[in-house]
């Protein structure tokens, strides 16, 4: 591991990738610093600009943005009670009322360092954890990824919202999106009706940011405009280190609990953040305190929802399965680099690997300066104008999609697409499990498939070995899980 | 009373729901109908000689259109249920109702304006994509930059003007000269 590790750093070693990841975290925060926009759309619409780049540069700076973002939520949690991404939505609970009694700075402060204390927890489990789950999974066969794959679709539900059932169809849009194009066993056209551009299927980057900027950009047309709700300033209060020392130990216990939640597909941020706060209540001197702008709450949600970043790159990295939307997206970074994550990339690019393992633990020490020098200046964000970004943003939209592949036709489809996302939008149906099946589905299908060619039909291949069983029960528990979870929701409602 | 008038507010959202749910479910189940009966058969080609039904191209898009027609016909019956239990337990709340909604909408424009503002957005969207055409990305991106931002209700022209012209130069320069990629100039200048 030593030597793979000398061997990342002299690849990480170059100046650009320093830039990337301290400019990448930059973005990130500002990105999740405005509310409405979140680090998924970040991702995205700077995915186009990194095709230039080197694979570690391109990742990193990818990479960069999605854990900026993750802090960055936290600002408007705490200034003007409003998430600027779900994960950050704990955060609120305490950050808030602390801005109101005049600690806004004090409630930044503390999100920020319990943030980079908790990335760099998660990112040392990366470190440590990836390469034997690689190496184990060097045993994976057809029918083992078909399961595992299986087993990922049911982190749709995770991705849902608030209903379940939207959620599936969702994912079932997804799936039959993704089945235009060319089949990968026969070379059969499907759906290409006869169009050349449709005949290598939909390009992953124009459904991407048709799915996730565009409905944004018209819903807000529907919406008056210069409403800002009132934003508290930082105040003059500072946050002690003995008050860092005392919430220390809810810091650590919320990093464990966002590794442990984000290494599982499906879990996300924003239940780590609550399980989190959760325990560091219970283990409270003054309980009735949290709620009411205790420090310690900040701390335990942000430690929480941070701790999560690194964790989601273990399945990714190593299965080649996003946990979640910002990684899904990250899977066609990869792919674009023509780096395929998944056991085979540890065999094939462990320099990249390594090298990325050493800018992503930089992205800690980024978060810290960066947030540091200037939380003033993004705690301004939330009140530059939405007249102003959203044309921004659309003018990046229609650049970045046409630079994918030089094709108006994908600009047309990114728009499609868009109109498509905000018809989801208007029945409520969530965009998170069409983008995650889109991405699953050809590897669901392709494996499948396989795995009867080499059974000649027979689909007990399916079951063939205790990695399937394993999965297969996992898929098992989790399909109960949810059920459960869906009635006992029901019941609350009733 | 108030409290009763709540309720009956509820109930009319979740009575709008139930009948957005329905529309919902049926568009669902007759395009994959068409999918599945139609355009399956006609735009995958099936080579023949195949052993195992799973192993066709069809397959698997015949499999997720019936995933999707069966999951539109469960929520067209469950929202049926749903409607007549919430009718039977309020006679007062109907589908046309006047829906208090649970969501905070309270920055939406009225319903006509609304579409229609949000209608003229969809308009200028593809007008961008058919502009870009005529008068190439460069031009396209610095004429419509502040269109939308005049949509949105911005009138600080001091502002938007030029930074319209700032990003979709620096946009052209660095996806046309850094990264090389030929940017359309349009039929007009090209």
């Amino acid at each position: 591991m030593l030597e793979n590790l000398y061997l990342g750093l002299q690849m990480f070693g170059h100046p650009e990738n320093f830039f990337a990841i301290f400019v990448g975290v930059g973005i990130g925060i500002f990105i999740g610093a405005i509310p409405g926009f979140t680090g998924a759309m970040g991702v995205a619409l700077a995915l186009p600009f990194t095709f230039y780049l080197n694979p570690i540069t391109a990742i990193l700076f990818l990479v960069g943005i999605y854990k900026g973002a993750f802090y960055g939520g936290s600002i408007t949690a705490i200034l003007i009670k409003t998430p600027g991404t779900p994960a950050a939505a704990c955060t609120v609970l305490d950050g808030y009322p602390m801005a109101k009694k005049g600690q806004g700075g004090k409630a930044l402060s503390m999100a920020l360092y319990s943030s980079a204390v908790a990335d760099f927890i998660s990112n040392m489990a990366l470190i440590l954890l990836a390469a034997p789950i690689a190496a184990y999974a060097l045993r994976f066969g057809p029918p083992e990824f078909f399961a595992l794959i299986t087993f990922s679709l049911t982190i749709i539900a995770g991705v849902a919202g608030k209903s379940l059932m939207k959620g599936f169809i969702a994912g079932g849009l997804g799936l039959a999106a993704a089945t235009i194009g060319m089949d990968s066993v026969y070379g059969s056209t499907r759906f290409a009706f006869d169009n050349v551009n449709l005949m290598g299927g939909l390009n992953f980057i124009p459904v991407l940011i048709g799915l996730f900027a565009i409905p944004e950009i018209l819903n807000e047309f529907g919406k008056r405009q210069g409403i800002n709700p009132p934003a508290f300033d930082l105040g003059q209060q500072r946050l002690s280190f003995a008050e860092f020392r005392s919430s220390l130990k809810s810091i650590i216990r919320g990093s464990f609990i966002g590794v442990a939640l984000g290494a599982i597909p499906g879990i996300g941020g924003a239940p780590a953040a609550f399980l989190s706060y959760n325990e560091a209540r219970r283990g409270s001197k003054h309980p009735e305190s949290f709620g009411y702008g205790n420090v310690e709450g900040v701390a335990a949600s942000e430690s929480g929802n941070n701790g999560v970043c690194g964790a989601t790159l273990i399945p990714l990295l190593t299965l080649g399965v996003p946990g979640d939307v910002i990684t899904a997206i990250l899977l066609g970074a990869f792919m674009i680099h023509d780096l395929r994550p998944g056991p085979m990339l540890f065999q094939q690019n462990i320099d990249v690997i390594y090298g990325i393992f050493v800018g992503i633990m930089l992205s800690s020490v980024a978060m810290l300066i960066i947030g540091k020098l200037a939380i003033r200046l993004f705690s301004r964000i939330s009140k530059v104008p939405v007249s102003l970004l959203l044309p921004v943003v659309l003018v990046f939209c229609v650049f970045g999609t046409y630079a994918v592949d030089n094709k108006m036709f994908d600009v047309l489809v990114m728009l499609t697409m868009g109109l498509v996302g905000y018809i989801m939008l208007l029945f409520r149906i969530p965009a998170a499990p069409f983008l995650i099946a889109y991405i699953l589905g050809p590897m669901f299908e392709d494996n499948l498939r396989r795995s009867l060619l080499l059974s000649k039909g027979d689909p007990i291949i399916l079951f063939r070995s205790p990695i399937c069983w394993l999965f297969w029960a996992a898929t098992l528990l989790s399909v109960l899980a949810i059920i459960l979870r869906n009635f006992r929701g029901k019941r609350t409602e009733t | 009373l108030r409290s009763s008038n709540r309720e009956t507010a509820t109930g009319s959202y979740k009575m709008k729901t139930c009948t957005e749910n329905i529309i919902l479910g049926t568009g669902l189940m007759a395009f994959f109908c068409y999918v599945l009966f139609v355009l399956i058969p006609e735009e995958i080609f099936v080579p023949a000689g195949i052993q195992f039904r799973a192993l066709s191209p069809a397959f698997f898009p015949k499999l997720t259109s019936a995933l999707l027609i069966g999951l539109g016909g469960l929520l067209v019956v469950r929202s049926l249920v749903e409607r007549k239990v919430l009718q039977a337990a309020n006679p007062a709340t109907s589908p046309g109702g006047e829906a208090d909604n649970e969501e905070d909408n309270s920055l939406d424009y009225p319903l006509p304006i609304k579409a229609v503002k949000i209608g003229a957005a969809v308009f200028l969207l593809f007008s961008y994509y058919w502009l870009i055409g005529i008068f190439g990305m460069l031009a396209t991106s610095i004429f419509m930059m502040p269109l939308f931002a005049f949509l949105y209700g911005s009138r600080n022209w001091k502002l938007v003007l030029p930074l319209s012209i700032v990003l979709a130069v620096s946009l052209y320069y660095f996806f046309g000269k850094v990264a090389s990629i030929s940017i359309p100039k349009g039929s007009l200048f090209g």
